[in-house]
This record gives structure tokens, C-alpha cells and sequence, in this order.
């Protein structure tokens, strides 16, 4: 190595211990969960204090209770997105506001919870059910889909707009023909991430979807996740297989995030390779 | 301007109380009973299928507020909340509470008098108690949990400086007493758990119905009298399950 | 359908509808969001009215059960763990950042954007668990005490948060444009002041902002803290001692002080203190931003 690169060896180093510990955690719960790997964990119901419980119905709560969070809360912020960056003009009020979406885009879950559980469960009487937890979810969702929402529209050129607008295109067109189709790759990366980060959500479901699942799945069913499972059997659990369960339990769902997004990632760098068109540039290296 | 009127009555009508179906009880309280509430609950909602039963932790108090405040409609409770306008009380009869200790501490018997020393912090080390050389490692549950109130009620409270852990179910005392040398714990309920030593007190091991065990819980189920048939349904299957016996539920023995 | 939708003569219509849909998207999210910030206002405020506010803010005296609801302990623990972890994770992931910028390329880059993303969305029930497998024994050994502690806490988050400010430090380093480097190596500066004097501060608005999300999730996590700080609500007792933090201490008092009783609105107040905290130092970047912009 040549003088004057050693800021960048330490750099080198301390990716290195960065990098093993990071691994040490996903191997250390891979090696625990793997030991013992059951497939009848992907279907069975949980049992309370006999071995050979599954978690299936948390795997369905799991997925649907995302899927339908990001079904309305996408859109929804999305078209708030849509309103901040295509027709307010830029003025102190817009700019506070914009302010307040990055603020809340980190808000603790704990005080989503809080308020949910508040309005929906104290106020409103609904159940600790699917519903509920999906709701609460959604609602910690949405800022953060205005603002990178926000930040996919901005990406696009000022000038493809006023070209668009130019030839006589409505607003409304050069929304969805023209910003939308641009800033897309970026929204679908996004969207892998908050689907993930919604998966793994577990201190918002505990006061909103409850500890127990039902017998079959609706929308005022109790709706425990994964997430919470995970949390409810290494800290509670009464079963004498709780230890492998809970690694098992935990490494499906890091596969069901991990899952996520790559699968969004390639979508989005398959888009980006599309619209390129062919020969010109590698997606893979956008990033 | 018509259609955002619209749309914000229909959210309104969406989220108005009446959306709540009636076929449906919510269970509430000491997570000390939420295992067998999830025992019992599983049986009779395949008898009842039409019901959906939702069962939530969230303490003793949590439960009682829950039932006040109408989105509870059964209460689980280690605690006596005493008796509201309108509420029916049964007892469940009653949990022992055991205590825990750390394999390695070297120590498996205690008097009751060496308890009220651990906990008030007057002894610190297992050797003064005939055990190994560990400093001794209080694990509690918080305030509001019917075991700390039994435990501090019999044995004083805690004095405060003291550097508890606090774990906020049984299940997770026990795993914290039994990762931590030195660590003394209490959990309800009669069960053999591993990996730890449940303590001998003043020579006496815990046997179902023995009348001289000093440390015992009474849980309670309420809910209200103006309740659903489905409620008092749910709440006889909770009082006579036959699988109370193997929570570490007893009848009273009066002692 | 197809005609409306096709037909120039509707394209007016169209576009009023379209702005009004994204209105009234803008207006139901402001709402939404102005309702829950009001619903914590309402019972933060209704506390204080019987509560005073600077010992509330400041006392250390925590007892539910006896009617003592001073939260400055919590408001200190929760700094001096979010403190630690930032103390960690900071120098480690400008390390990453670094190395994944400058001197990482193919494989290796890659290898390191994949293994930094999937780390970031590893739930944090996750990172909590490995803590106490690892992490809380790892001190006993050390400090002797029990394990559970402000430390075990820190660590745990730092490793949480690691990813997090990883990513955003690299996207923030890369973003410095490729002449400038050029034209900084051809004055003859080496590597290390090409770094020092150029690319960091060059890219320091965006640093600040890796910077400030990550203490923004440090200080809002509850599950990882929960299951290694061990819950002392009483005293302070160190770094390798047990304490709380804001949101474990509204995760354990939610038993008693349930939704409807009197005191619930001291959980109000703590989760508004967590949110004006995280607010204002989030929105603090939004706000050099727009400055940078101009």
C-alpha cells in the first residue's frame, strides 16, 4: 500500500469488524433456527405448552396484515406525495410541512401504539384483531411513504415535466405518463423496504393485534405476527422446545424480509434496465 | 370540494363503534394467566365458532380498566381489584409462587426470614447463606404484577435503591434467573421449570394443596353482569377447566 | 369507460377530478397524522394541568403504584443508551462508508450493499435476542455486574443501527462528483487528504442526516432495549447497571396504568416527549437541507 492511505486501512478494518458482526448475528440465529428446522412449523397452529407447535397462522396474519398496510397507505401517500411535489408551489408553509413528514418519518412505534390503542381500542371498542394492527400499521407507514415518495418524484428531471407540459399535457397526464414511470424503480426499492421494516414491527402489535391468533382468519380476528411470536415465546413461552422455536421462527422471518427486498430490488433494477433500454449501462450498478 | 366531504364521511361511518360485531370477547389481564386462558380459550372456540375470542396481556390493572372502560369483556386478574358497581368477581382459586434460583448459587433452601433479608438487600452475598461465592442478582417483576405485590406484601417492599432486573412476564424471570449466576427470582404457577432450582422454604418444597406454603396467589376472573350468554359461556369454561390443574391452578385450601 | 378516459374533450374533467383525489389524499394524511399528534397533546397537557411541569420533566421519583410520575430519569437513560450506541455505530459505519466508497470495488462493493441492506431490515426483536445470547453474558464477564445494563442496551442498538447509517453515509459519500476527486489527486494530494479535506466535508449535509435517522431509530426502539436493559425504574445505577429508557418504561407501565386510569396521560407525555425529541432533531436536517437547496 502506498503513503498516505492509512485513514483508508482503518476504514478497511473497521468494515471488517462491522461486517463480521453483523454476519455473527444472522449466522448465530441461522445456525439455531436450522438445527432444528421443522417444515410442519410453515402450517401447524401454535400450541401452548406441549412441543410440535407451528406458527402458520402467524405466517398468514404476517403477510396479510403488511400487504394490506402498504395497499392503504401506498396509494394514499403516494397521492400526498403527488400533491406536495406537483401542484403546491414552494412556500415556508410547504417547506415546515415537508419538515414535519422527514420528523415523522422516525417516529417510535411504541407511540403509534400508544395512540392506536387509545382511539381504535379505548374510543372506538374495536378488538385487538388484525384490523386494529393493520390500521396502526398503516398510519406508521404513511409518512414515511410521502417522503420517499417525495424523494422518487424529485429524482425526476424538472425538464421531462415542462417538455410534457409543454406538448399540451395535463397535469394529470404528465403524472402518470411522464413522473410516475420515471420514478418508479425508486418507489418499488422503497416500497421492499417499508414492507420489511412493517414485517419486523413487534412493540406497535402487542398493544394492537394481541398475543393469539384465531381459528380461522378476519378482519376482527386476534392477529398475532410473526414478529411477535418471535418476541411472545423467547420471553413468555411455557413450551419445551421454545428455544429452537424461537430461532426457527425468527430465521423464517428474516428469509420472509430478506425476501422482500431482493425480490424489490430486482424488480427495480429490472425496470431500470428496461426503460435504459438495451446496451446501455448495467442496472445492476444503480443503485 | 364535494368529493373530499364524501370521503371523509366515509371514513367517519368506517370507524364508528358500531363496526365492532357483537360475536366477539375480548380477554384481558395478568399475563400470568394468559397461557391458560389461551389453553381454555383454543377448546371452546372450536365449540363456538361463531365467537372470536381475542386475548391481550397487558397486567392485572390493564384488564380491570379494560372492563370499565368496555373493550374488555373479561378480566384476568392475580390481584384483588375489589369489586365495582356492576361487575361480577369469581375466584380461579389459587397459583403458589415459587421461588427460583440460579443452579450455581450453590444454595437450595431458604427460611423465610433469609428471604426477607435478600430482598431488602440486607444480605448480599449467597456465602452468608451457606451457597457459593456470587453476589446475589434480584430479578422482580414490575409494579402492578400480582406476584410483586404478594412477594412484597409477605417480605416488605424492595428498598428502592437496589439494582433490580425487572422482566415483565414469568417466563421471562425464569430465563433471566437461569442466564444470570447469582440471580434470585419469583414466578407463579406450579410448574418444574429447567435449568433452575426452585427453593426449599424452611425445609418445605411446594406440593399441590400443601396448606403451610406461605406465598399464594388468588387469581380472579371478572367481567360485567349485563355480559353476553357467550361471556358467561367462556367465563364457566375458564372457572372449570380441567386444565387448570396443569397451569398451576388448585382449588382453595383455605389456609 | 374507455371513451371517457380517451376522448380530449374529458381531459379537463379528468384533471380537476385527479386534483381533487390528490387533495383530499394531502388533506387525510395531514389529518390523520394532526389527530394523533392531538390525541397525545390532549393527554400529556391534562397530566401536566394536575402535575407540575418542571419536576415532571426533571424529578427522578418513579412509582406508579404510589402516585410518583417523574420521567427525568427515563428522558437521561434513554440519552446516555441512544448516546452510546451513536458512540459505536458512528465511527464503525464511517469506516464502512469509507472503505465501500473509496477503495471497495465489484464484488466486494457489492457484496457490501447487499449484506448492509439485509442487515438494516433484520427485525429488531432479532438484534435483541442475539443481545441476550451474546452481549448481556459478554459484560457479566466484564463488569461484573448482572449484564442487563445501559451497555448491553447500547451495544445491541449500536449493531442495530449500524446498517442504517451505513447506507445513508455511503450514498452520502458517493455523492461527491468525480472531478472534484480527480482534480484533487492532480493537486497532489494522497488519498488520506483527498478524504479528509475533500470528500467529508463535501459531504457533510448528507453525514449529518445518516447521522440524525440514526439517533432518531436509536432513541424510538423499544424491543431490542426491552429485553437487555434489565428495567430499573428507581435509580440510576451506571453504565453496567440495570436502568429504562421512555419506551421500555411505557411498555412496562402500560400494566399499570392502563388506558382509562387517571395517571395513563404520564405515557402520553413521555411518548410526546420522545416525539418532539425525534421530530426536532429529524426535521433539524430537513431544515439545512432547504437551506443547502437555496
Amino acid at each position: 500500500m502506498s503513503r498516505g492511505r492509512t485513514l483508508h486501512q482503518i476504514a478497511a478494518v473497521a468494515t471488517l469488524v462491522a461486517v463480521a458482526a453483523l454476519c455473527w448475528v444472522l449466522i448465530a440465529l441461522a445456525r439455531d433456527g436450522l438445527e432444528h428446522w421443522h417444515w410442519w412449523l410453515l402450517w401447524r397452529y401454535p400450541r401452548e405448552i406441549q412441543a410440535g407447535g407451528g406458527v402458520g397462522p402467524e405466517i398468514v396474519n404476517t403477510m396479510t396484515m403488511v400487504s394490506l398496510a402498504e395497499g392503504f397507505s401506498l396509494p394514499l401517500g403516494w397521492c400526498a406525495a403527488v400533491w406536495l411535489s406537483e401542484y403546491v408551489r414552494p412556500s415556508p408553509t410547504v417547506r415546515w410541512l415537508e419538515r414535519l413528514f422527514i420528523g415523522l418519518q422516525s417516529i417510535p412505534a411504541i407511540v403509534v401504539g400508544l395512540v392506536a390503542f387509545q382511539v381504535l381500542i379505548g374510543a372506538l371498542h374495536w378488538p385487538l384483531s388484525v384490523g386494529t394492527g393493520t390500521v396502526a400499521l398503516a398510519i406508521l407507514n404513511l409518512p414515511q411513504v410521502v417522503v420517499f415518495s417525495r424523494q422518487a418524484m424529485a429524482g425526476v428531471p424538472q425538464s421531462l415535466r415542462e417538455g410534457s407540459l409543454a406538448l399540451g399535457a395535463t397535469p394529470f397526464q404528465t403524472v402518470w405518463t411522464m413522473v410516475l414511470p420515471a420514478s418508479l424503480a425508486s418507489l418499488v426499492d422503497q416500497m421492499g423496504l417499508s414492507w420489511a421494516r412493517l414485517a419486523g414491527e413487534a412493540a406497535l402489535l402487542i398493544f394492537t393485534a394481541g398475543l393469539n391468533v384465531g381459528p380461522h382468519w378476519g378482519w376482527f380476528q386476534p392477529g398475532e405476527t410473526l414478529a411477535v411470536h418471535l418476541w411472545s415465546v423467547r420471553t413468555e413461552g411455557l413450551m419445551p422446545d421454545r428455544a429452537s422455536l424461537a430461532a426457527e421462527t425468527g430465521i423464517l422471518l428474516i428469509a420472509m424480509t430478506a425476501l422482500a427486498i431482493v425480490a424489490a430490488k430486482l424488480l427495480s433494477n429490472r425496470i431500470t434496465r428496461r426503460q435504459r433500454g438495451p446496451g446501455r449501462g448495467r442496472g445492476g450498478d444503480r443503485e | 370540494m364535494t368529493w373530499l366531504m364524501r370521503m371523509i364521511l366515509a371514513l367517519g361511518l368506517l370507524l364508528t363503534p358500531g363496526a365492532r360485531p357483537d360475536a366477539s370477547i375480548t380477554v384481558m389481564g395478568a399475563t400470568s394467566l394468559l397461557s391458560y386462558a389461551r389453553a381454555v380459550v383454543s377448546g371452546w372456540a372450536r365449540q363456538h365458532p361463531e365467537i372470536r375470542v381475542a386475548i391481550s396481556g397487558g397486567g392485572s390493572y390493564a384488564g380491570w380498566y379494560g372492563l370499565a372502560a368496555g373493550h374488555a369483556d373479561i378480566a384476568l386478574s392475580d390481584l384483588d381489584l375489589g369489586r365495582g358497581p356492576a361487575v361480577n368477581e369469581r375466584r380461579l382459586g389459587q397459583m403458589p409462587i415459587l421461588f427460583v434460583a440460579n443452579p450455581e448459587n450453590g444454595v437450595e433452601s431458604v427460611t423465610r426470614r433469609d428471604l426477607v433479608r435478600i430482598f431488602s438487600g440486607r444480605v448480599h452475598h449467597w456465602q452468608a447463606l451457606g451457597g457459593n461465592p456470587r453476589p446475589i442478582r434480584l430479578v422482580a417483576r414490575p409494579s402492578g404484577s400480582g406476584a410483586r405485590a404478594v412477594v412484597s406484601q409477605s417480605l416488605g417492599e424492595t428498598p428502592r435503591h437496589l439494582a433490580q432486573i425487572i422482566q415483565l412476564s414469568n417466563g421471562a424471570v425464569v430465563r433471566a434467573v437461569e442466564e444470570t449466576p447469582g440471580a434470585i427470582g419469583y414466578v407463579e404457577g406450579d410448574r418444574r421449570w429447567p435449568g433452575v432450582v426452585t427453593l426449599r422454604i424452611g425445609g418445605q418444597a411446594y406440593r399441590p394443596g400443601s396448606r403451610g406454603w406461605p406465598f399464594y396467589a388468588f387469581p380472579r376472573i371478572y367481567w360485567r353482569q349485563a355480559a353476553s350468554p357467550a361471556v358467561f359461556s367462556l367465563v364457566s369454561a375458564l372457572a372449570h377447566s380441567s386444565l387448570a390443574r396443569s397451569f398451576g391452578i388448585f382449588p382453595r385450601t383455605g389456609s | 369507460m374507455k371513451a371517457f378516459f380517451s376522448s380530449p374533450r374529458t381531459y379537463p374533467q379528468i384533471d380537476r377530478m385527479w386534483r381533487q383525489i390528490v387533495f383530499a389524499a394531502a388533506f387525510s394524511v395531514l389529518a390523520l397524522l394532526t389527530l394523533m399528534i392531538l390525541v397525545l397533546l390532549f393527554g400529556a397537557l391534562s397530566f401536566l394541568r394536575h402535575h407540575g411541569v418542571i419536576s415532571t420533566l426533571l424529578g427522578r421519583e418513579w412509582d406508579p403504584g404510589r402516585g410518583q410520575l417523574q420521567i427525568g430519569l427515563f428522558v437521561v437513560e434513554s440519552a446516555v443508551v441512544a448516546g452510546l450506541a451513536m458512540l459505536v455505530a458512528v465511527p464503525f459505519g464511517l469506516g464502512v462508508a469509507i472503505f465501500g466508497t473509496q477503495v471497495a470495488v465489484g464484488f466486494e462493493r457489492h457484496g457490501l450493499r447487499w449484506t448492509l441492506t439485509i442487515a438494516s431490515a433484520v427485525p429488531s426483536v432479532a438484534y435483541g435476542w442475539w443481545g441476550l445470547a451474546v452481549v448481556v453474558p459478554g459484560l457479566r464477564g466484564l463488569g461484573g455486574g448482572s449484564g442487563y445494563s445501559l451497555l448491553a442496551a447500547g451495544l445491541v442498538l449500536a449493531l442495530m443501527i449500524l446498517p442504517t447509517f451505513s447506507v445513508l453515509a455511503m450514498e452520502a459519500l458517493s455523492q461527491v462528483p468525480e472531478d472534484w476527486h480527480q482534480a484533487s489527486l492532480a493537486l497532489g494530494a494522497n488519498d488520506d487528504q483527498n478524504l479528509v479535506r475533500l470528500v467529508l466535508p463535501a459531504s457533510l449535509p448528507g453525514l449529518r442526516l445518516a447521522f440524525l435517522t440514526a439517533l432518531a431509530r436509536a432513541v424510538g426502539e423499544t424491543m431490542a432495549v426491552q429485553m437487555v436493559i434489565g428495567g430499573t425504574a428507581a435509580r440510576f445505577h451506571g453504565l453496567f447497571g440495570p436502568g429504562a429508557t421512555l419506551t421500555t418504561q411505557i411498555l412496562t407501565d402500560m400494566a399499570i396504568l392502563p388506558n382509562g386510569s387517571s395517571d395513563h396521560g404520564v405515557l402520553d407525555l413521555m411518548a410526546m416527549v420522545l416525539f418532539v425529541g425525534v421530530t426536532a432533531m429529524t426535521g433539524w436536517v430537513g431544515y439545512g437541507q432547504g437551506r443547502a437547496e437555496k
